[in-house]
């Protein structure tokens, strides 16, 4: 069968890719919440004991 | 002289006879060695239903023109849930998000790095398919070698979802050699994790306790996960979408009858319907094919080129990090949910008593899933 093995690379290569791009950037995105949301439950916190 | 009744031992073939045997080995392995049962049991029952000859289970609505009363159950299973509507491992991806704790991966999102480096086996096996394609080995192209690879993603519903849409003549041998291999995880993974660490890197004692992670966290990651996921690669939405919703009526707490319905009743009857019909699209002329023991060979360097990654990308990560790090969870990266978990917590405290790991493995476990489902996206979005 003729393979076109620039394409597959290609494919293989973005499929790959695009996979490690996603989760460093929910990697990256979660840690963002984690200070948004912790601050704010700081926030919470502190008026909570007034 | 025709009679006018058949039984089915005139149509017996031996491709029929060699899968009845294997159905029952299958059943066996589900009950006696109680090898992913919820799987294998009706995986097993489906192959022999499907290989016992003249039953019309397998009929499926379109090939009787929807003629009322003609269609077998099998079949109709086959058509409407799996390949005409896919609807069968959305379904799935649903309970199981109802079932997931993200609470690992969001209390240490490197752990996501782990999930990616693992789907390196899905690209290895892609292309090592197209090889066996050029060199005339196997007639496989590239939807063909985008099924076979997703094996390597270790995650059942994402191989049967890709490969129903891609190549589904090639959707019974990819779902069982997919759920296989997640079943001989224990068996498949040790030995590669053992040659590429040193006795000193699997005995690293990681502090078992994670940080606290917040409710308010808990709800934002499914909807932030869903809309990030989506928006960049929008083929991933059937199973990232029903993923992380499952995972928001777990996580939200105000849905309490939902969730549980999805952690149990949903996906118990749904496993039954699917695993069936994967059983039964094992035709007994598969066994007869090359391409089946090709199929299965790629499956097997896909899983472990996948461990691979995961182990070797752990180990660059241990020397980066400022703690402790065992690159054994790298192999959690493959998804089999928890099974590759279980076998990094046990292989550690193997090496060292004093390890548990299970809750670091499971973050990568979860990332490997998202990342599986990512893949399947890409290629449906290059290849369809």
């Amino acid at each position: 069968m003729e393979i076109d093995w620039v394409e597959a690379w290609r494919i293989a290569g973005i499929g790959f890719g695009l996979v490690f791009v996603i989760l460093a950037a929910l990697a990256v995105v979660t840690w963002l919440l984690r200070l948004v949301l912790n601050r704010n439950n700081g926030d919470d916190e502190a008026e909570n004991k007034k | 002289m025709d009679s006018i009744f058949k039984t089915g031992f005139e149509a017996l073939t031996w491709g029929n006879i060699i899968m009845l045997v294997i159905g029952l080995v299958f059943i066996w392995l589900a009950i006696s060695r109680k090898w992913e049962p919820y799987e294998l049991l009706p995986i097993g029952v489906g192959m022999i239903l499907a290989n016992l000859p003249n039953t019309g289970l397998l009929v499926q609505p379109q090939d009787v023109g929807g003629e009322i009363g003609s269609a077998g159950l099998l079949g109709t299973f086959i058509e409407y849930g799996l390949l005409r509507y896919t609807i069968l491992p959305q379904l799935i991806f649903l309970g199981l998000g109802a079932m997931t704790d993200f609470g690992p991966l969001i209390a240490n999102p490197r752990l996501f790095l782990l999930g990616a480096a693992a789907q390196i086996g899905i690209v290895v096996a892609f292309l090592g398919a197209l090889a066996l394609g050029h060199f005339g080995i196997a007639d496989f192209g590239l939807r063909e070698a985008a099924a076979i690879g997703i094996i390597g993603g270790a995650d059942g519903p994402t191989t049967i979802y890709l490969t129903s849409q891609l190549a589904p003549e090639l959707m019974g041998i990819t779902a069982v050699a997919a759920y296989s291999y997640m079943a001989m995880v224990a068996i498949i993974q040790p030995p590669i994790i053992r040659a590429l660490t040193t006795k000193k890197e699997r005995e690293t004692y990681m502090e078992p306790q994670i940080r606290h992670v917040s409710k308010r966290e808990k709800i934002f990651f499914p909807l932030v996960c869903t809309i990030l996921v989506i928006l960049l690669v929008p083929r991933s939405a059937p199973l990232v979408g029903m993923f992380m919703f499952g995972n928001l009526i777990r996580e939200s707490g105000v849905v309490e009858r939902l969730s549980k319905s999805a952690q149990n009743s949903l996906i118990n009857i749904v496993t039954i319907i699917l695993m069936l019909s994967i059983g039964a699209s094992m035709p007994g002329d598969l066994v007869m094919r090359k391409e089946t023991l090709l199929v299965l060979a790629l499956g097997l360097i896909a899983f472990s080129c996948g461990t691979a990654g995961g182990v070797l990308l752990g180990k660059v990560m241990r020397l980066v990090t400022k703690e402790p790090f065992n690159p054994i969870i790298g192999a959690a990266g493959v998804s089999a949910v928890p099974m590759a978990a279980r076998v990094a917590q046990h292989l550690g405290q193997k090496e060292n008593p004093r390890n548990f790991l299970l809750m670091h493995a499971i973050g990568p476990n979860v990332a490997g899933v998202i990342g599986s489902a990512v893949i399947a996206g890409a290629f449906l979005t290059m290849l369809l």
